[in-house]
């Protein structure tokens, strides 16, 4: 379903990517009937014979054909309405963590759940709209890793998470959008519709005629020949005669009048064809188009580094380089004269503050769901740009402690990972959010043969904040952590599930941020975890170092001992 | 054998290191394969290096190798230009471009490089020019297929031979000798395309070592400073040498003359997303009071070396 409703695919298309290789393979492939010509990249465009050309025109007013190429034309536009209601239809998800969210995500995508992101991304689509165009668009981004960008009949611009990702500047966003608006614009979707129909049909109309034309052949060469052969040796030399010339008839006519079929790689054609339309797009709004080959170099080492992501596809050096070289041969020939003035005049725009601003959460985000692809090159990557541009985002930090812990071969990789962790906790002090970095931070303790009371603080944490964001449900390893607390001294600490909680307790439990006196912090969540966990004997130990010093409310509940 | 013209082109480089100072200094930018065919990456990989060897025994100019990294495009010349930001000692920055071939006829084909010449210091553009030869299609295409044929045969063997560096196999193949024939014509008119260049300010010292000595001991490493790593993996070739074997966690340790160095290494373990060059070709002067050539590869894949 999804496969078939795409209508392009910029930069992921395995079709697109293998179609300038196999159009150097077979020179005549591309009907351009030069088998000696090299291949340029300028003049990939089909060059259909006259006679081609007005028996295409003829097929196309054929009622059938017509038809044809309606009942295709709408068909596709029905899959490409629905496959866009369902991606739409991802941000009403409420439970995005369960296994029916998974199948329909594996199918259909998801939204990136950021408005502003999405607001942003969304305006600067519609700055390279052209200025009379009659189409109406809406740019959107999905939160998945793998690089790509489509176009579809609705109008509707997706664009991933981990596409942009790749991205160094705004300009190279303004190409890849540009690109995705030309196809609409210049109605790819339709035109491989239409000669998806059409060539076939040339093809077999042409088959046809070649059959009767070596038919006719073979006839007239049979007659001749077993005439002449009749003249010099009677009726066995007619015999012999009209069969060696109907062998050499058939042979000759196959070789006069072989199928000379159309196949076309329409896609590479229109890729280019987007690809130049997409700089005229950048330079109408002042970008640099000189980022446009920068962008596939970007790619195509990333695609060398980690060819799962997809980009294999695009890593196809022989398509890569093309593409690479149709551009810079683009902005070298006459469309230089206009980019060198703007770029005199007045400068042409590579990014803005706000790209960066906004690529920091987009880092985080599509770093994370790449952990869950063990695309860990990728996700370290993204992480760690996301922290160099807001080192104090917690999430960034634990995310990209976990992903350094995941890979860690030595005892400095885990101890960057510790650190990142221990930032975490550090950034989310006040708020508490995050419970995870707590259990990492005593795991690490616990590798380390840390302070015992410490570890154990920092497990009893990481159940109260669990607590606090799962509305009281404890953790699922809850007989494990309690082993943890067991190792390291505590055979007394009790967490009780909220629904046992709520049973004893006549004020709202501490797990619960609502109330009138307010929400809890962070710290006043652990620490009435801890101010009674400790057990006698037992070093009172305070959660980790960064953690300011919890203020416990008075009304906070303690769940030990019961 | 071209590759023998190399070492001899170093000794004259050597013999002449004192008049260097008079000569003008042009940074050769790696050429910039804007041409879409299978065989472009071995011809700008080679012609860069020809054209090194060949300005190598000029009078007029001493030439040295630029590694501006893989988000480098001639169209961009403030990104070379800022990359040579700490090269005071460089006068011009010389540009070259392999155009898409063009077949005046189905039997031959024109290769043609597009040249400019930039001031170092402002980046003005000096000159440009063009130079072509042509080459029979039936050649290029045989020469396609050995390429592959060798590939399939022998990777290693091909990574060296074929794309590592000027070598013989390649020097004698009709598109190598056509590429030769290219850094030679860019060699002859690149006196006569200075576009009224004077150097206005005295010229820098170059770092000139004392050349003859015995040979001592040196080592490479490349690192990623912006990630704070180094590359643990990597290819070098040394005044043509292969001095993989010597890398030991990262470090190569092998010995060498004093003298020019010309340094030729792939990196394997780049961070995500670096967009490195296939091939960094360096040159440098190596002297005995320094040990440890460091480089270090930039986010654009652009690669800076110093002596420690």
């Amino acid at each position: 379903m999804r496969t078939s409703s795409k209508l392009f695919s910029t930069l992921t298309l395995v079709a697109l990517g293998s179609s300038i290789a196999i159009a150097q393979d077979k020179p005549g492939a591309a009907s351009n009937g030069n088998s000696q010509k090299p291949v340029m990249v300028s003049e990939r465009a089909p060059e259909f014979s006259d006679s081609d050309k007005k028996k295409m025109a003829e097929i196309e007013q054929r009622p059938e054909i017509k038809d044809a190429i309606q009942a295709a034309w709408d068909d596709k536009r029905r899959q490409d309405i629905d496959y866009i209601y369902n991606v739409n239809s991802s941000a009403h998800f409420t439970d995005t963590m369960g296994p029916d969210f998974a199948t329909f995500r594996e199918h259909y995508g998801q939204l990136y759940n950021n408005p502003m992101l999405q607001r942003y991304i969304n305006a600067i689509g519609q700055r390279l709209v052209p200025k009379d165009s009659p189409n109406i668009y809406s740019f959107k981004l999905l939160l998945d890793p793998i690089p790509k960008a489509e176009a579809y009949s609705t109008g509707t611009i997706l664009i991933s998470t981990g596409m942009v990702s790749m991205l160094d500047n705004e300009a190279q966003l303004a190409y890849v959008l540009g690109h995705e608006i030309a196809h609409v614009e210049k109605n790819h979707a339709y035109q491989l519709v239409r000669m998806s129909v059409l060539e076939p049909a040339l093809n077999a109309d042409k088959q046809k005629e070649n059959q009767t034309k070596r038919a006719v052949l073979g006839a007239v060469t049979t007659f001749a020949t077993g005439g002449i052969g009749g003249l010099a040796g009677g009726w066995n030399g007619a015999a012999i005669g009209a069969l060696s010339g109907l062998a050499g008839g058939l042979i000759a006519g196959n070789l006069i009048f072989r199928d000379h079929n159309t196949v076309t790689e329409w896609g590479d054609i229109y890729e280019n064809e987007a690809d130049e339309a997409s700089l005229h797009y950048m330079l109408d709004q002042s970008y640099d188009v000189r980022e446009a080959p920068r962008l596939y170099a970007r790619l195509e080492s990333a695609a060398t580094h980690d060819p799962r992501i997809g980009l294999g596809f695009m890593a196809k050096e022989t398509r890569m380089k093309a593409r690479t070289a149709h551009i810079q041969t683009v902005l070298s020939g006459d469309f230089k004269p206009q980019w060198e003035a703007r770029l005199k005049a007045g400068g042409l725009t590579g990014s803005s503050g706000e790209f960066s601003l906004i690529m920091a959460a987009l880092k985080r985000d599509n770093g994370i769901i790449a952990i869950d692809y063990d695309l860990f090159a990728m996700a370290r990557d993204n992480l760690e740009e996301a922290v160099d541009l807001r080192s104090n985002d917690p999430r960034a930090q634990l995310y990209l402690g976990k992903v350094i812990s995941l890979t860690a071969r030595t005892a400095e990789d885990r101890q960057q990972a510790e650190d990142h962790f221990l930032k975490a906790i550090q950034y989310d002090s006040a708020r508490g959010a995050y419970p995870d970095p707590h259990l990492e931070h005593a795991l690490h303790l616990i590798g380390e043969n840390g302070d015992k009371g410490e570890i154990k603080n920092e497990i009893e944490a990481y159940v109260a904040l669990y607590q606090r964001e799962h509305m009281g449900a404890l953790p699922s390893n809850m007989p494990i952590l309690y082993d943890y607390l067991t190792l390291v001294g505590d055979t007394n600490w009790y967490a009780a599930p909220a629904a046992v909680v709520s049973t004893r307790n006549v004020e709202a439990i501490h797990i619960n941020s609502s109330g009138a006196s307010g929400p809890l912090t962070g710290p006043q969540v652990i620490s009435s975890v801890l101010d009674g966990a400790a057990p006698s004997g037992t070093p009172t130990a305070t959660p980790a170092s960064t953690t300011p010093t919890p203020k416990p409310r008075a009304s906070a509940k303690k769940t030990s001992g019961q | 054998m071209r590759f023998r013209a190399l070492l001899l082109g170093l000794a004259l480089a050597a013999a002449t290191a004192s008049a260097t100072a008079q000569r003008l200094s042009v940074g050769i930018a790696p050429a910039y394969d804007a041409g879409g065919d299978d065989f472009g990456p071995a011809v700008v990989e080679h012609l860069t290096l020809f054209l090194y060897q060949d300005l190598l025994g000029s009078k007029q100019f001493a030439p040295s190798l630029l590694n501006p990294g893989g988000v480098y495009t001639p169209l961009d010349t403030s990104w070379l230009t800022d990359y040579v930001q700490d090269r005071p000692d460089l006068d011009l920055l010389l540009v070259s471009t392999l155009k898409p071939v063009t077949a005046p006829d189905k039997n031959s084909w024109t290769i043609s490089i597009e040249l400019s010449l930039l001031d170092a210091h402002t980046g003005d553009v000096k000159s440009t020019w063009t130079v072509s030869q042509t080459i029979k299609s039936k050649s290029l295409w045989l020469e396609k297929g050995q390429s592959v044929f060798t590939t399939a045969l022998n990777n290693r063997t091909s990574q060296y031979g074929y794309e590592m560096m000027a070598s013989p196999d390649f020097a004698k193949q009709p598109i190598g000798k056509t590429t030769a024939q290219l850094a030679d014509s860019i060699r002859d008119t690149l006196g006569a395309n200075l576009g009224g260049f004077a150097r206005t300010s005295p010229a820098s010292s170059p770092d000139v070592a004392g050349t003859g000595s015995e040979p001592c001991l040196m080592h490479t490493k490349v690192t990623y400073s912006y990630k704070h790593s180094a590359s643990h993996s990597y290819t070098l070739l040394a005044n043509g040498l292969d001095q993989s074997t010597t890398i030991a966690d990262g470090l190569s340790t092998f010995k060498i003359p004093e003298g020019p160095l010309l340094l030729q290494f792939t990196v394997n373990d780049t961070p995500y997303k670096l967009s490195k060059q296939e091939i960094y070709q360096l040159s440098t002067m190596h002297s005995c009071k320094s040990s440890t050539l460091v480089i270090d590869i930039g986010q654009g894949g652009d690669a800076h070396h110093h002596w420690e």
